[in-house]
């Protein structure tokens, strides 16, 4: 099955958006490049497709390579964005710099091919930078969503250490302390019915 | 008869939208102008969470160690 074929049968906008990067990064391998998810689209994957951005954010290290792929790829720059008119994917390149730690890089299997993505851990504080310090309360919510699903595989030494470097470990501690004293709602945690 | 969500459509109106945010300039992220209730915060967290769950015990995300993961859609 072509790729193009394979686009076609996406049902979902996560699965449309991991296609298309695993094509990228399988496009950038030979040339040593690894481009990595971030932002919003990592907390897509990270959240099974819960959340929904709007487009892709990446970090690739040779922003002039990466966007000689996409181009070849049919994405058209806008500005800052590129569009793929046909395949309705907006795809944004933030930065060349993972903020993060390289080791924690996650690789994700799709299909036949491997999406990398930030580390779950970088991407909560990115999350809670944006809760302290822009006053995004939509960012606060998905931080505590990480913690809360994550709790017991998230490196915490790792957070509260990054998180003091970055004066967020208040916000860390009062989000840790709240998911700790939440009464459960009972939640239905089957499949909606149709 | 359930109405089926008509996902072309959806997608050309997104589109629009998403093409006159970026001839305006409307690239940075917007606060919401009324904060949630605390009550409504936790629920949509729990849904969140439980959702996660849901897709992990179906097996469609699967931790295969420590940094690998598997997605399986369908």
């Amino acid at each position: 099955m072509s790729f193009e074929e394979r686009l076609r049968q996406a049902r979902s906008p996560l699965e449309k958006k991991l296609l298309v990067v695993s094509e990228l990064t399988r496009r950038l391998k030979p040339k040593g490049i690894t481009p990595i998810v971030v932002g919003g689209s990592a907390v897509e994957i990270y959240s099974a497709g819960d959340y929904l951005s709007a487009d892709i954010d990446l970090v690739v290290a040779s922003r002039q390579q990466a966007v000689a792929e996409l181009q070849q790829m049919g994405f058209r720059a806008e500005g800052r964005v590129f569009y793929h008119p046909k395949w309705d994917i907006t795809l944004e390149i933030p930065d060349e710099t993972l903020a993060g730690d390289a080791e924690r890089i996650t690789e994700i299997q799709v299909d036949n091919g491997v999406v990398y993505c930030i580390g779950l851990e970088d991407l909560i504080l990115d999350r809670l930078n944006a809760f302290v310090y822009w006053r995004s309360e939509e960012d606060g919510r998905w931080a505590r969503v990480l913690l809360q699903a994550y709790a017991t595989e998230i490196d915490s030494d790792y957070l509260k250490v990054r998180a003091e470097q970055e004066s967020t470990r208040a916000a860390l501690e009062t989000m840790l302390q709240e998911i700790a004293d939440a009464t459960p709602m009972g939640l239905d945690n089957s499949e909606p019915a149709e | 008869m359930r109405r089926r969500w008509d996902w072309t459509t959806q997608s050309q109106r997104s589109e629009a939208v998403r093409q006159a945010m970026r001839r305006l300039g409307l690239t940075r992220r917007r606060a919401r102008t009324r904060p949630r209730d605390p009550d409504e915060l936790r629920l949509l967290v729990l849904r969140s969470v439980a959702h996660i769950q849901r897709a992990r015990a179906e097996g469609r995300w699967q931790k295969l160690d420590a940094r690998r993961w598997r997605i399986e859609f369908r």
